[in-house]
């Protein structure tokens, strides 16, 4: 299958081999050199050892999801190379230390060996330089360069800005071995550039990953407070909050339990504060219970189900969307709630913060839903977004009795219209009220009244319907009058959007229908669209088909085809492609 | 926005609906009185009831309640007391919900020293589920789920909480309010995580540790020569209890040195709630990653 002009390169070897860190320097060479890039990781649950691969995949065009080949391999052990062999493509490129990786390798491909082989010692170059062999990497990134044919440069300048701080001599030691790797390679191997990329091509862009997306947005959107426990993967969004607590103000506050946290962020929302909690299904099976403490209270509540495999422990590291049902159904009883599922880093930016919007306007719990592959992926994010595009809105707060008027007692669960009672805070001059789990009067008095029980959860469901308007159809993505459309929610955005270049390539006219607002449905905006579909194919990373399963419910839609992976991996734009073209035509 | 003024049923419980007699109410009247003579605004103080008898008592005072989760009452109020420091947060809830579903929070609530206030009605048993044994039963307690008698020995709240270097730890009597009120006082004034164990008669379900009994055991502490300014010796006089003959009553440890929560915090942060979030700008962070 033809893919853009483009290559991938992967970097792999143990954890703690600094395997992150040199996807993280290539991306940003990609980004001074005017080059699109998107990085995305593989690894199990150790913290040393064990095999860890980093894919940077990089384009003149636009690229935002995962693609299955590796042209340039960087191996750092001998192992990785036995796990990767069969995946580098014909005529890609192995860079190799020679001291390491024992079996032979010959330098132009042949029958047993499809590929170009580049061995360097690295180890030995360092070692060379300090007696340590912490500068292997540099050497290996500017042998990349001498078989991409990029010059040192640029490569040059961010070394230098990112050791500076350290000492001038570990820049300098990092600068010698970047030439030392490259000259090698240079005095021992013929040029064997395959692939010319236009460099100046990219729009200015960040790169950022998912969970930097959500903990930025979520600091724009005025979060002030964030409980969490450590669970991967979602973790790193606490992580970088923490890490920017003192400068915005947050108090970010490693709970005993995600029990707790969950409770210390819904009486921090209570008191006023914009609060956020997040873990992996794992962690937001025990917050439950709460989170119908929040419906029932109404407190504004947002919490992050950064979604691995599972069930129960079940592949802590790697990917899945398969907690959809279970959040949307979680805790015991009835409440309206809010479930939004993000597809990339600007969506992730912005849905956060509308997430907060919407919990603070309808008072009610808003679950937000990412995954491994959302959270660790390096995403672009273009530098023209507008990064205020989405203003705060708190809803309807009473600040003292004087707004109430006269002696009026202030009623926190008042009857109105659209569900939705003027809030007070605690602390508020003159009012006090009462909130509470039990069933409960307007005055939040424990109520066990068969008419009131029925008024207030009217009341409180009526909140479904009024937000409406807040909720908005879901996008279509390529041609409107497509012959077939790819269903896609949540972090499948990019891998179904490429698919249909992809099939474009075939004279296939397909179009991307993705939902990243997922409960409630705007049935009356969105029925029309689906009713308008040709053939369909729904695209889940589960086993089950859980959103097709509301597609049915809610629509009485039910997509020709499906395409569903639980193996732990995100899905490929060229897997799809090839799915539809070997099954619908 | 006019509500309607008869919402009150027979179904609406907007005073104490404690069975008559029950410790609770010494413990209500201790509480009200404490902060009615501490001249706390009542906008100003949030009660946050565990479940169980004990905790609808948040629902019935004049000040701001929250009702919350069995066994979720502390990080409830921690959360509270960290977005508004400016409250008075105070935790009520029973042996069961603190010390048996709720027991992570309370221990880690000690360390943490989060200025919170938790009065324990402490009553060897579960009452609102129609008496079962509570972690703080005495060995040998007969109910429905221990038929035999509960093998477990009781948990010890006061020495919990010292091993877990709370820097308050008190205990009192819900039969001698006077007294209660007083402690109540001196926990709600402390800076940091302040422990009020309360000896609570359950008079529907616990037929041993009864007014009487309690009267005949409590003493205070203060009518002794004891000192509360040592770990080591408020752990061996909360173990007097252990015995089931003497109940010292008053206040066993303060640490006034150690800082609580909120210093450690608002040396960082000004109150959560009092700063504006409607013009943030993030474009610092893009630029740095």
């Amino acid at each position: 299958m033809k893919l853009k002009n483009e290559f991938v390169i992967a970097i792999a070897g143990k954890a703690g081999q600094g395997i992150l860190s040199m996807g993280e320097l290539i991306q940003d060479i990609c980004r001074d050199i005017g080059l699109y890039s998107f990085v995305w990781v593989d690894y199990p649950s150790l913290i040393k050892g064990g095999h860890n691969v980093v894919f940077i995949r990089i384009s003149d065009t636009p690229i935002y999801a995962p693609v299955e080949q590796i042209n340039y391999l960087i191996t750092l052990d001998a192992e990785s190379l036995e796990i990767h062999w069969d995946e580098i493509v014909k005529k890609g490129v192995l860079i190799y230390d020679k001291d390491i990786v024992k079996k032979e390798i010959s330098q132009r491909p042949n029958k047993t060996q499809p590929f170009f082989g580049v061995g360097v010692p690295f180890n030995a170059i360092s070692r060379g330089i300090n007696k340590s062999t912490r500068y292997a990497n540099t050497s290996a990134i500017a042998t990349l360069h001498y078989v991409l044919g990029w010059e040192l440069a640029t490569y040059a300048k961010i070394l230098e800005k990112k050791f500076k701080k350290k000492s001038q001599q570990i820049v300098d030691d990092n600068i010698s071995a970047m030439k030392r790797g490259y000259e090698y390679a240079e005095e021992n191997y013929d040029s064997i550039f395959t692939h010319q990329l236009n460099k100046g091509q990219a729009e200015p862009y960040y790169s950022i990953d998912g969970s930097q997306a959500l903990a930025f947005g979520a600091i724009k959107a005025g979060v002030k407070f964030t409980a969490a426990y450590p669970m991967t993967p979602a973790t790193p969004i606490f992580d970088h909050l923490a890490s920017h607590a003192d400068k915005y103000g947050i108090i970010a506050k490693q709970a005993e339990d995600e029990i707790s946290a969950i409770c210390m962020t819904v009486g921090a929302s209570y008191a006023g504060a914009r609060a956020l909690t997040m873990s992996s299904g794992g962690g937001f099976s025990l917050m439950v219970e709460a989170l119908g403490l929040a419906g029932i209270t109404e407190t504004p509540l947002v919490v992050v189900n950064a979604m691995r495999g599972g069930p129960s422990t079940g592949l802590p590291t790697k990917t899945e969307q398969s907690d959809l049902r279970f959040v949307l159904h979680a805790s015991q009883g009835e409440f309206p709630r809010v479930v939004l599922a993000p597809g990339d880093s600007v969506e992730l930016y912005q849905l956060i913060q509308e997430a907060f919007n919407l919990a603070d306007l309808y008072q009610l719990p808003v679950i937000v839903l990412t995954d491994k592959y959302l959270a660790t992926s390096q995403m672009i994010f273009p530098k023209d977004t507008d990064l205020d595009a989405i203003a705060v809105d708190r809803g309807i707060l009473i600040n003292s009795q004087k707004e109430l008027g006269g002696d009026e007692k202030y009623a926190r669960y008042l009857f109105t219209k659209d569900g939705v009672s003027p809030r007070a805070l605690p602390g508020s001059n003159g009012i006090t009220f009462h909130s509470g789990s039990d069933e409960h009067n307007e005055y939040g008095e424990i109520c066990e009244d068969p008419h009131n029980r029925v008024k207030m959860m009217d009341k409180r469901m009526r909140k479904e319907n009024s937000m409406l308007p807040s909720i908005p159809k879901p996008k279509i993505y390529g041609h409107t009058n497509a012959d077939i459309t790819l269903i896609s929610w949540g972090s499948t955005k990019w891998a179904a959007i490429e698919a249909i270049e992809l099939l474009a390539n075939h004279n296939i006219l397909a179009n991307v229908m993705h939902f990243n607002y997922i409960y409630p449905f705007n049935i009356s905006k969105t029925q029309p669209l689906l009713d308008k579909i040709k053939r369909s194919i729904i695209i889940e990373n589960n086993a089950t088909g859980q959103f097709a399963g509301l597609l049915k419910q809610y629509f009485n839609f039910e997509p020709e085809h499906s395409l569903l992976k639980y193996d732990g991996h995100p899905f490929y734009p060229d897997e799809i492609a090839k799915i539809i073209l070997n099954q619908m035509f | 926005m006019k509500p309607k003024k008869d919402l009150s049923s027979h179904y609406t419980q907007s005073t104490p609906n404690w069975c008559p007699g029950c410790g609770n109410y010494g413990i209500w009247v201790s509480l009200k009185n404490a902060l009615q003579e501490l001249k706390l605004p009542a906008h100003k103080v949030v009660l946050v009831g565990d479940i169980g008898c004990s905790g609808k008592l948040a629902y019935w005072t004049d000040y701001n309640g929250f009702g919350s989760l069995h066994g979720r009452s502390i990080p409830i109020a921690e959360g509270v007391k960290m977005a508004n420091s400016d409250l008075t947060v105070i935790v009520v809830g029973g042996d069961g919900g603190l010390l048996g579903e709720g027991l992570q929070h309370f221990l880690h609530a000690c360390r943490r020293n989060v200025n919170i206030a938790v009065i324990l009605h402490n009553n060897q048993v579960y009452g609102l589920t129609t008496g079962q044994t509570s972690p703080t039963s005495d060995l040998g307690y007969k109910s429905s789920t221990t038929p035999e008698g509960a093998y477990e020995t009781p948990l010890n709240p006061s020495l919990l909480a010292l091993t877990a270097q709370a820097t308050f730890v008190s205990a009192g009597f819900a039969g001698n309010t006077p007294h209660l009120t007083q402690i109540i006082k001196s926990a709600i004034l402390h800076t940091g995580f302040a422990l009020v164990d309360i000896y609570q008669p359950c008079v529907t379900y616990n037929y041993i540790n009864t007014y009487e009994y309690y009267s005949k055991r409590v003493y205070d502490i203060t009518t002794t020569p004891y000192k509360p300014d040592n770990r080591f010796r408020a752990m061996k006089k909360s173990m007097e209890i252990e015995g089931g003959q003497k109940f010292p009553i008053g206040i066993l440890y303060q640490d006034k040195s150690r800082p609580s929560l909120q210093d450690n915090i608002q040396n960082r942060v000004s109150p959560l709630v009092k700063q504006s979030i409607n013009n943030i700008t993030v474009k610092s962070l893009f630029e740095q990653d």
